[in-house]
């Protein structure tokens, strides 16, 4: 199988006044359709410049990066919203639901711009939240908030599934439920799930793990034999 | 306050300079209109009074029928209380040009009052010099260096002025003339079209036609105060004394020199008379006695005549009896005879000598001689001697006597023969002479008929030219003095009216919109604070008072407000009665505004938007304040969402799309912005409703008040006391289409505070036509009326200020006579106050039949050069006074009107600048506040447009929603301002078009349209990194 995601000789360089910051620095890896990924690496090590490229948030300033065979580095930024919109969906640290509208109006939010779009309704009963489709964020827990997110990034059927520390705002269990919920819809609609997080003790329920340190990748390893979610702890 | 707080609140400042400015900006705006238009008003006045004052403007303008003389003007002067006085003439002529007919009226040159400004060139000099107006469309041949050639048809100008040629040396502007409308003149087709001023001394008029005075009681009082009214007011009453004096006097002095030269010149023709009768008397006695002469002279003739031939027939008879011997011996003894006797007187002669001797002898002899004896003897004898020769002589004497008569007679008829002869052969001579004589004194009396004749003609002619001339000066009227105010110039009242439209438009907008300022202010406040939330609680952790924090608050909002104030002071005083002013000066013809610092109002304005901005500032952080240091520390809890009602209407809640329902749901969740959004939108869609409201209404005055009300094309005022039907009947000859006949009458309508309403009565002498002349219908439906004889018919206005309503009863006072009288209908009408009656109704009521003063005139053919010459035609007419064009008056209301476009502009501007400003904060509280929010639906995939599009769908909503409340806000606030600006005398239509509404809208949607636009771009420059951070 081809690489789904490639990095190649990635640079990222930040300009804050007379310095410059490199924030990403000669990346290389590559990810093969359908893994389920985690990133990891120390706050500040560049995880997130990754994930922004990744997302389209961002110019990609050297190299290549290919995804699903396109060559998005040198994307406009309307090439880039478009790739965001139906290529890209996006799990957020804070859920980030807009606080007006329902969970299922949530999950519309981002269907409704999409054009291979999945239902709704039928993804947020996958997430487990049948029951709570016309509530508001406010009266869901952060569990079920997350789930709304995951729906909403599922939803718009993307080719990759990019989740910003998914569980970093989540206790100890529904954390876990979040990433179960991830890999098993990593597993049924047989989706690229990048997972950034600086939690270690989530890599081994991934099929691959990129480790970056100082804006470089320091390993990318795949996982033979991925631990099931629940038999890991942290 | 610490050290700190202040870097705080510097760095806020600096921090969130965008939002500082926005509130600046609001003030500013909110300010600069309050304070800009409501200097307008002042500014104006200001800068008119100024004017009046620089220039001397008379308060009192003197005219009278008779001219005015040195002696009213030192009368004038020394009457206590006149401060300056000044005379001059006035003389209107004609411009002397081939293809136009154009009235220029001539003033002198003033000195002390009403001091001319020159714009350009200099003041005339010479005799011929003149300076001419800055007008507007003046005719041809009145620019700098050109010359003007004046004449008057009736030849009078050269005992007028020096000259008929005036040189154009300058420009001015005169305070006499504040408007461009410059009056009528008799000339012509009746309108001034240029007024030029002359040195004085290019008069040559016998008397002044002007007397101009300012008054010391008004020297240092604003020209439209009601002191200055009534200052004037009570000075004219106080004239009214030594107003008829000088009448008087003025007309004794006219009619006594009058008298004085006619008696001179007719006691002149007189003695010329009387000699030149004495003249022709003589000759005619002279001729009598030249006749009677004749005669005696023809007798005489005839006589002699006749004597001569019986004369001559006695001779010859005579002749005839003599024998011609005897004649001839008498021939030749008479000289034989005369010899002897000469002989015999010597011989006698010689005796005589002896007998002296002798007797001398004797005597020297003595007696007693011899001698002597012998001597006696000798003497003897000699006496002898003598005495014989005396006989002899006297015998020879008395024979020749004798025979020398009969000659002498022979002789004498000899002679008296010839004699006669003579006088008869000269009898043909002598009566040719007597004819001729007789002829010529024939032709003398012929001569002297015809004097008399021409005598008695000139005579009878003198005698009636000064008849005539008598007439004349009993026909003198009495003179009557017309005394002026200021007030009698419309254009200074309206000045003022217009000034206290300004200041009645000022009362409303600007409060309006330093109520947007405030509410922009608590919006903005609002989320600064609720941004600082979390500083809040830091500052409160840390100890410091809440007014210690409030106070950095406080500062913001208050020095922005400071800021925006003072530059929207500094912009508003000199903008808005700069723009308002010269919008009126389009119909004016003031210097330029002064548009001062007003030091209170800046005072005032600053005091009221600090009012309004700390308190919303006090009030947006109140709460916060109250909150203790941990609630403020943790986030806000995010606001509740709610379903808005319309989702419970499932069926159609089902019906809207998704982003509908995002939209709505978010419209309902800031309430507080959507009504801030409303009201801005409203607030600027209500400004250009009541913008063009203002023009509608205004236009449909001229419209229906000229078009559709009063028909007529013009209307004929009459002289007093002309012979109507005389005048009917000339105009047949006129291009007249038709006319009515009407009586016009000013009566004082009685009102409940005690001031009446002057009212025109018109009277139409037929009521069945007047509605060919006069639109008379009902106010809303327009249903024509007609005049009944039970009733009258009102306008409209005067029915609203009287609250008199259909069969009410009105009562007015006319001629010391009140009169009450039942209202039959109110009809449409914009402009003054009329009061409509049937002549049958009038007779009854007044008991006397009304007297037609005025015509309503249809003109043949309705276009600009009919107009002009038919009212070229009627001025000449004896009966006509003055001839009131109806074109010409919708011509000056359009003027009027068209300066409002300004004000119109000037709304429109504001309520722009109100649309932006208002907007744009809105939008960016909007898009700061739901930063995330935004973020998040870029990084979910949302195109440029699309998130511009999911606040923009938010705004179109609430700008649709503002522009509907708007209308009805506009319509409110259009309904106030016609009420405040309207005045007693004018009623402004209260509707508003359509167009209106839909420019309005229109205009609104584009403003909100430029803010989205705006909006756009600011949020594509939102960075997506925002939705991955954490919740503050």
């Amino acid at each position: 199988m081809d690489n789904f995601v490639d990095f190649q000789d990635v640079c990222k360089y930040y300009h804050m006044g007379e310095v410059t910051i490199t924030a990403a620095n000669h990346l290389n890896f590559a990810i093969k359709r359908g893994e389920f990924v985690v990133i990891v690496g120390p706050s500040g090590a560049g995880k997130t410049t990754v994930l922004n490229m990744l997302g389209g948030m961002d110019h990609v300033d050297e190299g290549r990066l290919l995804v699903d065979g396109r060559d998005i580095s040198h994307f406009n930024n309307k090439q880039l919203t478009e790739y965001r919109r139906t290529d890209i969906g996006f799990v957020f640290q804070f859920y980030n639901l807009v606080p007006n509208l329902t969970a299922l109006e949530n999950v519309e939010l981002a269907t409704q711009i999409c054009k291979n779009s999945l239902d709704p309704k039928d993804t947020l009963c996958k997430v487990g939240l049948a029951e709570r489709v016309n509530n508001f964020p406010s009266q869901l827990s952060g569990g079920e908030q997350q789930r709304v997110a995951i729906a909403r990034a599922l939803a718009k059927n993307p080719k990759l599934l990019l989740c910003d520390e998914p569980t970093g705002a989540l206790d100890y269990i529904t954390g876990k439920n979040i990433l179960k919920l991830l890999h098993d819809m990593c597993i049924q609609l047989n989706m690229t799930v990048i997972v950034v997080t600086h939690n270690l003790a989530i890599t081994p329920m991934a099929d691959r793990v990129i480790r970056i340190k100082n804006s470089q990748v320091e390993s990318n390893v795949i996982n033979e034999h991925p631990m099931d979610v629940e038999s890991i702890e942290w | 306050m610490k050290r700190s707080l202040w870097l705080d609140c510097i760095r806020e400042i600096k921090h969130s300079f965008s939002r500082y400015l926005s509130i600046a900006a609001i003030v500013c705006l909110g300010v600069g209109f309050f304070a800009g238009v409501n200097a307008a008003s002042p500014d104006m006045i200001q800068t008119a009074d100024q004017y009046y004052k620089d220039s001397s403007l008379m308060d009192i303008h003197v005219q009278s029928t008779l001219g005015l003389t040195d002696n009213d003007v030192e009368t004038i002067q020394a009457y206590p209380g006149i401060r300056f006085t000044e005379a001059g003439y006035t003389l209107d002529v004609i411009h002397d040009t081939p293809d136009e007919l154009n009235v220029i009226r001539i003033h002198s040159l003033p000195e002390k009052l009403n001091q001319v400004r020159l714009i350009e060139g200099r003041l005339p000099e010479k005799e011929n010099e003149c300076v001419v107006e800055r007008g507007k469309l003046l005719p041809d041949g009145f620019g700098l260096d050109e010359t003007v050639r004046v004449r008057l048809d009736d030849n009078s100008l050269k005992d007028k002025l020096v000259t008929d040629t005036f040189t154009i040396v300058g420009i001015i502007e005169s305070p006499v003339y504040i408007t461009y409308d410059k009056g009528r003149s008799s000339l012509a087709s009746g309108d001034v079209e240029v007024y030029v001023m002359i040195p004085k001394e290019s008069f040559t008029m016998e008397v002044y036609t002007d007397i101009y005075a300012t008054l010391t009681s008004t020297k240092d009082l604003v020209f439209n105060s009601s002191m200055y009214a009534n200052s004037v007011e009570s000075f004219i009453e106080q004239m009214e004394d030594f107003k008829a004096e000088q009448e008087q006097r003025r007309y004794d002095e006219v009619v006594t020199t009058a008298q004085n030269t006619l008696d001179e010149e007719k006691a002149n023709a007189l003695s010329e008379f009387k000699k030149a009768k004495n003249e022709l008397d003589a000759a005619k006695n002279k001729i009598d006695q030249g006749q009677k002469e004749l005669n005696y002279q023809k007798k005489a003739a005839e006589e002699g005549f006749q004597q001569a031939s019986e004369q001559l027939e006695f001779i010859n008879e005579t002749l005839k009896d003599i024998n011609p011997d005897d004649i001839e011996v008498l021939e030749t003894m008479l000289p034989t005879l005369k010899e002897q006797e000469q002989t015999l007187r010597q011989g006698l002669a010689f005796a005589k000598l002896g007998l002296k001797a002798l007797e001398q002898k004797i005597a020297n002899t003595d007696p007693n001689s011899a001698e002597y004896q012998f001597l006696i003897k000798l003497k003897e004898e000699a006496e002898s001697q003598v005495n014989y020769f005396d006989e002899e002589l006297k015998k020879l004497s008395s024979q020749i006597n004798t025979m020398q008569e009969q000659y002498d007679g022979y002789q004498q008829l000899i002679a008296g023969k010839k004699k006669c002869e003579e006088v008869l052969a000269s009898k043909p001579t002598v009566e040719k002479q007597l004819k001729e004589a007789q002829k010529k004194l024939d032709d003398g009396r012929k001569e002297y008929q015809a004097g008399l004749k021409e005598y008695n003609k000139q005579y009878d002619d003198a005698m009636q030219q000064f008849a005539d001339a008598q007439a004349e000066i009993d026909k003198i009227e009495y003179p009557k003095w017309y005394v002026f105010t200021r007030d009698d110039n419309v254009g200074y009242s309206e000045y003022a009216d217009n000034a206290d439209r300004i200041a009645a438009i000022a009362k409303i907008f600007p409060a309006f919109f330093l109520l947007i300022a405030a509410l922009v202010c608590l919006t903005s406040m609002t989320r600064m604070v609720e941004e600082n939330r979390t500083q809040i609680g830091s500052y409160k952790a840390l100890g410091y008072s809440n007014w210690q924090i409030a106070s950095k608050y406080l500062i913001y909002s208050g020095s922005a407000t400071l800021i925006g104030s003072i530059i929207g002071l500094s912009v508003g005083f000199v903008v808005f009665p700069t723009i308002i002013f010269n919008a009126y000066n389009i119909m004016y013809r003031f210097p330029d505004v002064i548009a001062p610092f007003h030091v209170q109002e800046a005072i005032i304005s600053i005091v009221l938007a600090e009012i309004a901005t700390l308190g919303a500032t006090a009030f947006s952080c109140y709460h916060e304040l109250l909150s203790v240091p941990a609630t403020l520390m943790r986030p806000k809890a995010p606001k509740k969402a709610t379903r808005v009602l319309l989702e419970r209407i499932t069926f159609l809640w089902k019906r809207f799309n998704f982003t509908q329902k995002v939209t709505i749901r978010n419209l309902f969740r800031y309430k507080k912005r959507m009504l801030m959004t409303v009201i801005g939108i409203a607030g600027c869609t209500a400004l250009i409703v009541c913008a063009f409201g203002i023009q509608d209404s205004i236009n449909v005055i001229g419209e229906r008040q000229f078009g559709e009300i009063q028909k007529q094309d013009m209307i004929v005022i009459f002289n007093e006391d002309t012979d109507i039907e005389a005048f009917r009947t000339r105009s047949q000859e006129y291009p007249i289409q038709s006319q009515l006949m009407i009586s016009s009458t000013v009566i004082d309508v009685e009102r409940n505070n005690g001031i009446d309403i002057e009212t025109t009565l018109v009277v139409p002498e037929d009521t069945q036509s007047l509605q060919q002349y006069l639109g008379l219908r009902t106010l809303k439906e327009h249903t024509p009326l007609t005049l009944s004889d039970h009733g009258v018919i009102i306008s409209q206005k005067l029915s609203s200020l009287l609250n008199i309503n259909k069969n009410d009863k009105i009562a007015f006072t006319y001629e010391n006579q009140r009169y009450e009288v039942t209202v039959d209908d109110i009809a449409e009408n914009y402009i003054a106050h009329y009061m409509y009656m049937s002549p049958v109704l009038y007779e009854e009521l007044l008991q006397k039949a009304p007297e037609m003063n005025q015509s309503y005139l249809k003109i043949k053919h309705h276009d600009t050069e009919s107009i002009r010459n038919t009212s070229q035609i009627l001025i000449k007419d004896e009966a006509v006074l003055a001839l009131v064009k109806l074109d010409d008056i919708y011509e000056d209301f359009a003027d009027m009107i068209s300066s409002l476009n300004i004000v119109v502009i000037v709304l429109i501007v504001s309520a722009a600048g109100l649309a932006f400003i208002v907007l744009i904060n809105l939008v960016n509280i909007n898009v700061t506040e739901r930063m995330r929010e935004l973020a998040t639906i870029k990084v979910l995939g949302f195109r440029d447009w699309e998130v511009t599009q999911y606040l923009y769908r938010e705004n179109f909503i609430l700008t649709i929603l503002g522009i509907f409340c708007g209308m009805f806000l506009g319509i409110a606030l259009h309904r106030v301002v016609m009420v405040t600006v309207e005045i007693d005398t004018l009623l402004f239509g209260k509707e508003i078009f359509a167009p209106s509404f839909i420019y309005a809208a229109v205009m609104t949607m584009f403003f909100s349209l430029v803010v989205n636009i705006i909006t756009h771009f600011t949020l594509k420059k939102i960075n997506m990194i925002e939705s991955l951070k954490s919740v503050e």
